[in-house]
């Protein structure tokens, strides 16, 4: 978590944290399916934002977040919303540090 | 307009002519036109989606599971993600907007969201995201391959009545038909014993198979053509001559059937005073009225394959009880023949077993795909035919038996269901009267050591003959060789008949063989006194048994045994058939 700052609004109960894609193909169909079932684990709502152009994607829809098109070194914010949110986002932010856990 | 009269040389598949003007199915879906729905469709067209994704969903999870057994699960993950984009509430939620709020029909909303997506993506300046608009394509397309065809077949709103061409048309197509809109059909693939010609004549839907397939390019909504289903000929815009002719045909073919229809309460006795027993195939139990109107002394093949056929759910055990107990009731004190489901070769594969298999008839099919695929569906079917049982004369069979093992083990089965039933207080059959269909040379070469397992024999002629003459009845290049009157299966029908009267047991046909007029005496010349027919063949086969003698019919198969082809047999049997009733010989010319 060095490299990540994961930041809690308690009023809201909104958990933001910020990741860098680091995978030659982006964000691809394979990732972003991983991403929508990693999701699909917590209660929390978790969302991700384009830095560069405020494009917003649901996480756990693989479409929206393709559609993104997020290529290699695109910088997101990842919000989650919920009781579970922190371990949700987390849990992403671990998953892009780990470069998509891919061979 | 005045084309020139053309007539091409086709296969008939079931008898009837119809004359009209072509509606097209094309099935593979793509480059449809725009279909819009009434706002009162939109329900329906929602539910339709529905079931279109869910048998897409089994589709994939097969698929996943299959690579993932022979490949890296890597590569499974590719259907993982094709699974997670069916289930996605981006693309959901436009398909379901462009229905609802755009009125187009599931195939078009389909379409029209696969083409906004892959715009989006090929928008894109990454290559390898440029490319994810085919994963999309891919399960849209998948998608929209499972909608029931059903909408498409009526999507003739024209009013007129078409004659269906198509390159294929599969059972579950053929039985979504509505015959108020279909005067009949003609296909390029098939053969007269494909299930699809099985499923026409017993919706008395004229029918030919084998027209070439560049037809389907060059008819065009305009021109009109003739079917005929008793010479297989294909007519197209017939001049004024040859369609008064077939008018003629149709009026003297429907004035001796309104002559048949008023026979139907004499017995099905021969000359010489010997009483056959005629049943009736069944698809479902709504026919069975019909089938009583026509004359039908219980049902000699209850084909339960199509319960399973609609992809909107498989019936459990009180819906089946159900289905069986109100058959039962019907038919009283006749028997009622109920085979257990028959899923495989070329019957709705894809709704309870989904994989490819390089020879479907050789593969997982009949009782082997019930004992070892989906015993669950066996045993929720068993429990119901027994439950159902005490209310009338009920029979079952078990299709494609190939191994006296397959009788032993569904026989425990069987057992152990009573036992359950007992344990549980629910009323059933104490002793089932169980059969095996009659279909694989194997079973009918070992018929004494099997009699000695079962009650019954069905043979199912239309199997035995694809087994033993080793063609595949699909493929119309070797649909010649499709000879039920071939002296090997004359052969295997007398073993059949012997070793079941050896041990007292009573042996059925209900493949085509019965229902076809020239047959039905070689059939009882070889010791069957019961056969179970479409029910459209009932009138005819009533007429041709009730013309000749039992003496006649033995001497003449006796004759038949010794043949060395087919051609001698049924020159045999056309001669008798001739002599005794030659206004049905008429038909066959």
């Amino acid at each position: 978590m060095e490299n990540t700052e994961q930041q809690r609004d308690s009023g809201t109960g909104c958990v933001v944290a910020e990741v860098r894609i680091s995978h030659s193909l982006g964000l691809h169909a394979r990732p972003a399916a991983q991403i929508a079932r990693l999701v699909s684990g917590f209660q929390a709502k978790v969302s991700m934002t384009k830095l560069s152009d405020g494009l917003s994607a649901d996480c756990s829809s693989v479409l929206s977040m393709l559609v993104l098109a997020a290529g290699n070194g695109t910088k997101l914010s990842i919000a989650g919303e919920g009781p579970d949110a922190a371990a949700a986002v987390e849990c992403l932010v671990r998953f892009f540090q780990d470069g998509f856990d891919e061979d | 307009m005045a084309e020139t009269e053309r007539t091409i040389q086709a296969i008939a598949v079931s008898p009837g002519v119809a004359i009209g003007r072509i509606l097209r199915v094309d099935r593979s879906g793509r480059d449809v036109e725009i279909r819009r729905i009434a706002e009162a469709e939109v329900p329906d067209e929602l539910a339709r989606l529905k079931v279109a994704i869910d048998l897409t969903r089994r589709q994939l999870t097969r698929l996943r599971d299959d690579v993932r057994d022979k490949l890296r699960s890597a590569d499974a993950e590719i259907f993982d993600a094709h699974l997670l984009l069916l289930e996605d509430k981006m693309l959901l939620g436009d398909v379901e907007k462009r229905i609802s709020r755009d009125l187009l029909c599931a195939k078009s909303a389909l379409h029209g969201s696969a083409d906004h997506f892959a715009k989006v993506f090929e928008g894109m300046a990454d290559e390898y995201l440029r490319e994810r608009a085919v994963d999309l394509r891919d399960v849209v397309v998948r998608i929209a391959d499972n909608l029931t065809p059903e909408k498409a077949v009526q999507a003739n709103n024209t009013g007129d009545r078409r004659i269906i061409i198509a390159n294929t048309l599969t059972p579950s197509e053929t039985v979504r038909l509505d015959k108020k809109r279909v005067l009949g059909f003609a296909v390029v693939t098939g053969s007269a014993t494909s299930h699809t010609a099985i499923l026409a004549r017993s919706m008395q839907i004229p029918a030919i198979v084998g027209i070439p397939a560049e037809l389907l390019e060059t008819l065009g909504a305009t021109d009109r053509i003739i079917v005929d289903g008793y010479s297989g000929k294909l007519i197209i815009n017939p001049d004024d001559r040859t369609e008064e002719a077939y008018q003629t045909k149709i009026r003297s073919t429907g004035k001796l059937i309104e002559e048949l229809a008023g026979e139907r309460d004499l017995l099905p006795v021969t000359r010489d005073g010997f009483e056959v027993e005629l049943a009736v195939n069944l698809e479902s139990a709504e026919q069975y009225e019909d089938a009583c109107k026509a004359g039908a002394h219980g049902v000699g093949l209850f084909r339960t394959e199509f319960l399973f056929m609609d992809r909107l759910h498989i019936p459990d055990e009180e819906e089946q009880f159900q289905i069986y107990k109100k058959l039962l009731i019907a038919a009283g004190d006749a028997p009622v023949t109920i085979r257990t489901m028959d899923v495989g070769g070329d019957k709705f594969n894809d709704t309870i077993y989904q994989s490819v298999e390089n020879n479907p008839f050789l593969g997982l099919r009949g009782i082997r795909l019930a004992l070892y695929e989906r015993r669950d569906l066996f045993d929720i079917q068993i429990r119901a035919l027994l439950r159902a049982g005490v209310y009338g004369n009920l029979r079952v069979m078990l299709p494609m038996v190939s191994s006296i093992r397959e009788i032993l083990y569904s026989k425990r089965i069987i057992a152990e269901l009573q036992q359950k039933l007992e344990a549980e207080g629910k009323e059933h059959v104490k002793r089932l009267t169980l059969g095996i269909m009659v279909e694989t040379p194997a079973a009918a070469m070992m018929a004494d050591n099997i009699a000695d397992l079962v009650d019954f024999f069905s043979i199912g002629t239309n199997d035995l003959v694809q087994y033993t003459m080793a063609i595949d009845r699909g493929n119309e290049r070797v649909a010649y060789l499709y000879q039920p009157s071939h002296p090997a299966i004359l052969r295997l029908i007398r073993n059949v008949v012997e070793a079941a009267r050896a041990r007292n047991i009573y042996v059925c046909v209900c493949g085509q063989m019965a229902s076809e007029a020239i047959f039905a005496p070689l059939l009882l010349g070889l010791g069957v006194a019961e056969l179970s027919l479409a029910p459209s063949a009932l009138a005819a086969v009533r007429r041709v048994i009730r013309s000749i003698s039992l003496h006649e019919a033995e001497t003449a198969a006796e004759k038949a045994l010794r043949c060395s082809h087919s051609g001698e047999t049924i020159d045999i049997f056309h001669e008798l058939l001739t002599r005794r009733a030659p206004e049905i010989a008429g038909f066959l010319d």
